[in-house]
C-alpha cells in the first residue's frame, strides 16, 4: 500500500500524483528508475470494477531528487513470511484523464492509501557521460523523460524535444524540465507555444540544418524517445538512415504488469517481447512497429 | 531467496501455527494445500518466483503448450468489461520442443506438483504432447485444455462436444501414464455428458472451468475491441457461472473437481470448496496482484479457524443437498 501525498490538476485533464511508496530493496533493481512504471489500483479495494490496474510511467522519485524523502523500513509480509527491507520513496506521476481508469484516479486525494505494484519493467540506459544526447517526447510520453533527463544533464550535453497538441498541455511538463541544465526544443500543433508542427518536424529541421553546416559535433550519440507509434516509427526510420542509435518506451494494454500474462508484447527483432517485463524501454532498431 | 529463513519465520507465524490441515488431493494428486495457479496467469513460474518461494502454492499449473511454437494474436490481446477481463492471448507458447529445452529444467527445481497445460487443433496435437511428456519426472501431470476458445480451427468444438473430449482423453491416456486432468469449457451445452466423456476415456480430475466466450466494442471507433475480435471472459464477471458449474458436476459425482473461475478473495474460494471443489485455481486475481494466491489461501485458514474447523475436508461439498442431484 502506499499513500497519496498530493494530487494536483496542472493542466485540462491533466494531474500531478504524488505518493509515497513501499519498496522492497530486495533484489537491488526493484527501486524506481527512469523508464521503470507503476501499476496502480484505480477501483475501491471491495470493489471489482474497474479490473485491471493502470500503468504510469514514474514521472519523479525520491531516491533521484532532494524534493521528494527516502525512508527505510523493516517489515514482515503477512503472506509469504518473509522479512523484508522496504525503502518508502516518494514517487510522482503525471497522467492525462483518458477513460474511466485515469477519471477515478483523478480522484484520490491526499492520505487516501493507494495500492501501488512497482516500480516495474526495465529502465533506459544511464551510462553515458560527455555525450551528445537527445530525448524526444511527444504527448504524454514526456512523462518519463523528466526523470531521465534529471539523470542525464548534469554530465551530457542534452538536447529535449518536446511536442504536445497545446501549451496547455505541453507548458506544465516542459517548465519542469526548463530548470535542468537542457537544450529544450519545443513544438505544439497549433503552435501556441514553441514551432508549430511534430516534435519529428521540428527535429528533422534542426538537424537537417546541422548536416548543411557539416556541424559534426551537434551530431547525437544517442537518442531516447517516447510518445505515440507514429512518431517513434518515423523517428526509427530517420534513425536507421542516419545510423543513430537509441532507445524507445512503449505503451501496450497490460493486465499484469509483471510478465506473467503475456497481454502486452510487442514485436522485436528478437521475437516477442513483454513491454512490462523486458520493456518498456527497448533498443530502438529492435522494435517492429507494423505488427504492433 | 532466502528459503531457510522463511520456514523458520512460517513456524512462528500464528497463522500457520494453529495446526489446521489444509491438505487435500485430486485424485491421486496430492496437495499440501488447495490453492493452484490456473494456467496462463502465471507464466512458468519464473516470474512469481521472483516475489515468493513457489512452494507457498498448492500447485502450479503453467501456461498452455501446443506441438508447434505460437507467437499468439495481434493487439489489443485484453479488454476489460464490467468486472471481468477479456483475453485473447491467442496461446503464445515456445511449442512442446522449446517447453522441455528451455522450461522443463527450471520447472524441476520448482517444489510444488507441477502441471503441464496442452492444447491442440486435432487429436494427432494431444497424441503428440502426451507422447513428448510421457515420463517426464518435472511434472506431475497434465491439465488438457480442450476449451481454450482463442484458436480458430476448433478448440472451442472439442470442448462442447462429448464425443470428441472423449477422442482428445483417450488419445492423451494412451500416451500418458501419470495424472490427467481435463479442463471444461463453460460453453458446453451438456457439460455433464462432457465430464462423463472424459472420466470414462482416462481422465481422473476435472478443471472447472475455462474462460467463457465473449467480446467487447469500442463504441467511438466502432470496431471489436480484441484484435482477435472475439477473448475469453475472465475474473469476477464469471464467477457464478463457475460456481454454478462447479455445484452442478460435484453433485453429479463424476470426478474430483478443481474449481475456479473468478476466485479473488480467500471468501471466493470457500464459495467453490462448499459447491464440492476439492481445490481451486486462481487466475485473473494474480493478474490483480501476485500475492493473490497466498492471499487467497490464508483466507481459506481464516475462514476454517473462524468456523472451528481443524481440517479443510470439513467443509468440502457441504453447500450440495440431495434435492439438485438430477439436475
Ligand atoms: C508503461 C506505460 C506507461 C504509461 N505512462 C503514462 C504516463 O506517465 N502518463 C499518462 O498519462 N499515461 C501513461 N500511460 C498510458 C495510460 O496507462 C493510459 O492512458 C491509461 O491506462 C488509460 O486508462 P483509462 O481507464 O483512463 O482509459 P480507457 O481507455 O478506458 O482504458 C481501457 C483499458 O485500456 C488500457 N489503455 C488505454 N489506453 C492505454 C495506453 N495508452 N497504454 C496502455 N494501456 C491503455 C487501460 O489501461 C484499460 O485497461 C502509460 C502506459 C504504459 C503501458
Ligand atoms: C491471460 C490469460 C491467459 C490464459 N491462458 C490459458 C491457457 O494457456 N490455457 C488454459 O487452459 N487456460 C488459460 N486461461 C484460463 C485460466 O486458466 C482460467 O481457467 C480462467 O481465466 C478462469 O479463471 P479466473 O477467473 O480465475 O481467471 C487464461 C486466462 C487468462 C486470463
Ligand atoms: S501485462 Fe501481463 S505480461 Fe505484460
Amino acid at each position: 500500500m502506499a499513500e497519496v501525498i498530493s494530487q494536483t490538476e496542472i493542466g485540462p485533464d491533466l494531474y500531478k500524483l504524488t505518493i509515497s511508496a513501499r519498496i522492497p530493496q530486495e533484489p537491488a533493481d526493484r527501486g524506481a528508475a527512469p523508464g521503470r512504471f507503476c501499476h496502480l489500483r484505480v477501483r475501491q479495494p471491495e470493489s471489482w470494477d474497474p479490473l485491471l490496474r493502470r500503468p504510469l510511467s514514474i514521472y519523479n522519485a525520491g531516491g533521484y531528487n532532494s524534493e521528494l524523502k527516502v525512508e527505510t523500513s523493516h517489515e514482515t509480509s503477512h503472506e509469504t513470511s518473509h522479512e523484508t527491507a522496504y525503502e518508502t520513496d516518494q514517487l510522482e506521476f503525471v497522467y492525462q484523464i483518458r477513460g474511466r481508469g485515469t477519471r477515478l484516479l483523478s480522484q484520490f486525494q491526499a492520505e487516501d492509501q493507494i495500492d501501488c505494484l512497482g516500480p516495474l519493467g526495465s529502465g533506459f540506459s544511464l551510462d553515458f557521460s560527455g555525450s551528445n544526447i537527445i530525448l524526444v517526447g511527444g504527448g504524454l510520453g514526456i512523462a518519463p523523460l523528466y526523470f531521465l533527463a534529471q539523470k542525464l544533464a548534469d554530465i551530457n550535453n542534452l538536447q529535449v524535444y518536446l511536442g504536445a497538441s497545446s501549451a496547455a498541455l505541453l507548458q506544465p511538463m516542459s517548465a519542469d524540465i526548463a530548470k535542468l541544465d537542457v537544450k529544450l526544443n519545443l513544438a505544439t500543433d497549433d503552435g501556441s507555444l514553441g514551432r508549430a508542427g511534430t516534435v519529428f518536424d521540428i527535429l528533422r529541421e534542426d538537424f537537417a540544418e546541422t548536416s548543411c553546416e557539416g556541424n559534426k559535433s551537434k551530431q547525437p550519440d544517442y537518442i531516447f524517445a517516447c510518445g505515440p507509434v507514429p512518431l517513434l516509427h518515423s523517428l526509427q526510420k530517420y534513425m536507421t538512415a542516419n545510423n543513430l542509435p537509441g532507445e524507445f518506451s512503449l505503451e501496450k494494454r497490460m493486465a499484469c504488469g509483471s510478465g506473467v500474462c503475456l497481454s502486452c508484447v510487442c514485436q522485436t527483432a528478437s521475437g516477442n517481447q513483454r513491454v512490462c517485463y523486458e520493456g518498456p524501454v527497448f533498443p530502438a532498431r529492435e522494435v517492429i512497429f507494423n505488427g504492433c | 531467496m532466502a528459503a531457510d529463513n522463511s520456514q523458520r519465520l512460517m513456524a512462528d507465524n500464528p497463522r500457520l501455527k494453529n495446526n489446521i490441515d489444509i491438505t487435500t488431493a485430486l485424485g491421486d494428486l496430492q496437495l499440501k494445500n488447495p490453492v493452484l495457479t490456473a494456467s496462463g496467469t502465471c507464466g512458468f513460474g519464473r516470474e512469481l518466483a521472483e516475489r515468493y518461494e513457489l512452494s507457498e502454492l498448492g500447485a502450479l499449473i503453467v501456461k498452455g503448450i501446443t506441438v508447434e511454437p505460437r507467437s499468439g494474436n495481434s493487439s489489443p490481446r485484453i479488454a476489460e468489461t464490467p468486472a471481468g477481463l477479456l483475453n485473447s492471448i491467442g496461446l503464445e507458447n515456445p511449442g512442446l520442443e522449446g517447453f522441455i529445452r528451455e522450461e522443463l529444467p527450471w520447472l524441476a527445481g520448482v517444489k510444488p506438483p507441477v502441471l503441464a497445460n496442452i492444447s491442440g487443433h486435432s487429436i494427432s496435437d494431444f497424441s503428440r504432447l502426451a507422447e513428448g511428456l510421457a515420463g517426464r519426472q518435472e511434472i506431475a501431470g497434465l491439465e488438457v485444455n480442450v476449451s481454450c476458445p482463442n484458436i480458430g480451427a476448433g478448440g472451442l468444438a472439442f470442448g462442447t462436444d462429448p464425443e470428441m473430449v472423449a477422442r482428445v482423453a483417450e488419445a492423451v491416456r494412451s500416451y500418458y501414464s501419470g495424472f490427467i486432468l481435463v479442463k471444461l469449457t463453460p460453453a458446453a451445452g451438456d457439460i455433464l455428458a462432457v465430464a462423463q466423456a472424459a472420466r470414462e476415456s482416462g481422465a481422473e480430475a476435472l478443471t472447472v472451468c475455462n474462460t467463457m466466450p465473449g467480446m467487447e466494442i469500442d463504441i467511438e471507433s466502432r470496431a471489436p475491441v480484441l484484435g482477435n475480435t472475439f477473448g475469453g471472459l475472465s475474473g469476477p464477471a464469471l464467477q457464478p457461472i463457475a460456481l454454478k458449474l462447479v455445484y452442478q458436476l460435484a453433485q453429479a459425482d463424476i470426478l474430483p473437481i478443481l474449481g475456479g473461475g473468478g476466485i479473488m478473495t480467500g471468501r471466493d474460494a470457500i464459495k467453490f470448496l462448499l459447491a464440492g471443489a476439492r481445490a481451486v485455481s486462481v487466475g485473473t486475481a494474480t493478474l490483480l496482484d501476485p500475492l493473490a494466491p497466498l492471499k487467497i489461501k490464508t483466507g481459506i485458514v481464516d475462514y476454517l479457524k473462524k468456523h472451528n474447523c481443524g481440517n479443510l475436508q470439513e467443509i468440502i461439498g457441504q453447500a450440495l443437498t440431495e434435492a439438485e442431484t438430477s439436475r
